[in-house]
C-alpha cells in the first residue's frame, strides 16, 4: 500500500511522540488481518478504570498520622 | 492537544478502510480504529495518574495533618472531572468494542456494520471531547501533538 504524504508526516510525527502508537498503527496495516483478529485486538486495548480510590485512602492516612 | 491525537486515532484508523487498494470490512476497519483510541486513552491514563499523584504528593510538605488533609481534599476535588472524564471515555470505548464483537458474531453486511457501529464511534467522540474539556486546566499533561489531518480523511474519502 502506498501512503499518502500527509498521513506518512503524520506517522513521523507520532514515531517522534508517541511510540505506543506507532506501534499500533504499523500492527494495523499489516496485511491478512482477520476481521477476528482486528476485534480481539480492539477488545484488548481497552485500557483499565483510573480507580484511584485505594490509593487515596492511603494517602490520606499517612497525611492524617502525619508521616 | 488531546483531541488532536482522538482525532488521529478514530479517523486513521477509519482512513485505513478507505485508502484506494485497502479492500477491510467495516468491522476490520473501524476495529483498527478503536485500537488506535485504546492506545491514546492508555497514554491519556498514564499522563493522568501521574501528573495527580504529583499535583497530590506537594500536600505531604505542609506542617500540620489538618492543612494537609485539606489541602489533598482541594487537589481531589481539582482532579476529579478528569479522572470521571477519562472513565466516561474508556467507558465509550469498551462500549465500541463490544459492538464490534457482536457486529462479528452476527455476521453484519457492511452497511448494517457501519449504521450500527458509528453511533458507538460517535459516542466515544463526545466523551473524548468531555475528557479534553476535563484537562484544559492541565497544562503538564502533554500528550503529542499530530499534524492536522481533517483534510486527508476528506481526501482519501
Amino acid at each position: 500500500m502506498n501512503l499518502d504524504p500527509v498521513l506518512e508526516a503524520v506517522l513521523i510525527a507520532l514515531a517522534k511522540t508517541a511510540p505506543t502508537a506507532i506501534i499500533t498503527i504499523a500492527d494495523a496495516l499489516k496485511d491478512g488481518e482477520t476481521p477476528e483478529e482486528a476485534v480481539a485486538k480492539a477488545r484488548s486495548a481497552v485500557p483499565p478504570r483510573l480507580d484511584t480510590r485505594a490509593k487515596d485512602e492511603e494517602r490520606r492516612k499517612r497525611l492524617a498520622e502525619g508521616e | 492537544m488531546i483531541r488532536h491525537i482522538f482525532l488521529l486515532a478514530l479517523f486513521l484508523g477509519l482512513l485505513l478502510g478507505a485508502l484506494p487498494g485497502c479492500t477491510v470490512s467495516a468491522i476490520t476497519s473501524q476495529a483498527r480504529a478503536a485500537r488506535l483510541v485504546g492506545a491514546s486513552l492508555a497514554g491519556a491514563r498514564e499522563a493522568i495518574d501521574a501528573a495527580r499523584d504529583a499535583d497530590l504528593s506537594t500536600c505531604g510538605e505542609l506542617p500540620a495533618p489538618a492543612e494537609r488533609l485539606a489541602c489533598d481534599d482541594e487537589i481531589m476535588a481539582r482532579w476529579a472531572p478528569v479522572v470521571a472524564s477519562y472513565n466516561l471515555a474508556r467507558e465509550g470505548l469498551d462500549q465500541w468494542t463490544q459492538g464490534l464483537t457482536l457486529a462479528l458474531l452476527a455476521r453484519m453486511e457492511d452497511a448494517d456494520a457501519w449504521s450500527y457501529l458509528l453511533p458507538l464511534a460517535s459516542q466515544l467522540f463526545e466523551l473524548y471531547q468531555g475528557l479534553q474539556i476535563a484537562l484544559e486546566p492541565f497544562e503538564e499533561i502533554d500528550l503529542p501533538e499530530v499534524p492536522n489531518f481533517s483534510a486527508m480523511l476528506g481526501g482519501a474519502r
